[in-house]
């Protein structure tokens, strides 16, 4: 299991700036492609500021963002946005978060529109966080994630013994 | 855009939506992948359908993979 804590800032903080981490948005890590290998392609990852948004029910990213990676479009999707319906784009990414340890997202779905809060390139949305555990701890200003691990546990076969 | 080109993926939405109503009988619920006109074939989940066409067609192509629902979804956002 791993687990990731914010930092103590003071109350307010998270108040007024909301759960925020630093992600690394880039084309999809498939190792396994066959006939692919990563070097036979340009791979580009950039760094941003996210905000966890439980009220979104998809991840987005800026468009300045998938533009500077070069994202491949594997769909269009309508989204609800505040003031209506925007039609966007939407790209296949790979999500990392070296900074708190988490384990990478290999390959997800990412919609692409104008985001409204100026300092975030990307809402982390309910996407990803139905893989995690998140809790918000206003009163003390810290949220926490927590997120199970696979441990690679190995069954031995049924009958096996290795005495006989 | 310049004159004659397409909009990213225009030829596989226009194919998706021609053959939505035979395949929503079928594959309700499953995530196709198209390229141009050429249907690679039908996945549980998006990662399938992704890594499936990544294999045929490249990792930086374009190409459509979209779950077959009915009605279209609107997701939420802000």
């Amino acid at each position: 299991m791993r687990i990731y804590h914010s930092p103590s800032r003071n109350l307010r903080d998270l108040k007024i700036h909301g759960p925020r981490l630093k992600i690394t948005i880039g084309h999809p890590i498939l190792e396994s492609a066959p006939g692919q290998s990563l070097t036979s392609r340009q791979t580009r990852f950039t760094e941003t500021d996210a905000l966890i948004d439980t009220g979104a029910q998809r991840t987005v990213v800026a468009p300045e963002a998938v533009e500077r990676i070069g994202l491949s479009k594997v769909n269009e999707a309508e989204l609800r946005v505040v003031g209506g319906i925007k039609k966007a784009d939407v790209y296949v990414a790979s999500l990392q978060f070296p900074r708190c340890g988490l384990g990478t997202i290999e390959v997800i779905e990412v919609s692409c529109c104008e985001l409204p809060h100026p300092l975030y390139r990307c809402l982390i949305g309910r996407d990803v966080l139905s893989r995690w555990v998140f809790t918000y701890e206003g009163p003390v200003g810290t949220w926490h994630i927590t997120e199970e691990v696979d441990t690679g546990w190995v069954e031995p076969p049924e009958g096996f013994d290795p005495n006989l | 855009m310049a004159a004659g080109q397409r909009a990213r993926l225009a030829v596989e939405l226009e194919y998706y939506s021609q053959h939505k109503p035979e395949w929503l009988a079928q594959k309700t619920g499953q995530y196709v992948v198209i390229k141009d006109t050429d249907l690679l074939g039908f996945y549980p989940d998006f990662e399938a359908a992704y890594r499936a066409g990544a294999a045929s067609y490249g990792l930086d192509k374009d190409f459509l993979v979209k779950q077959i629902t009915e009605p279209e979804p609107v997701f939420f956002v802000f």
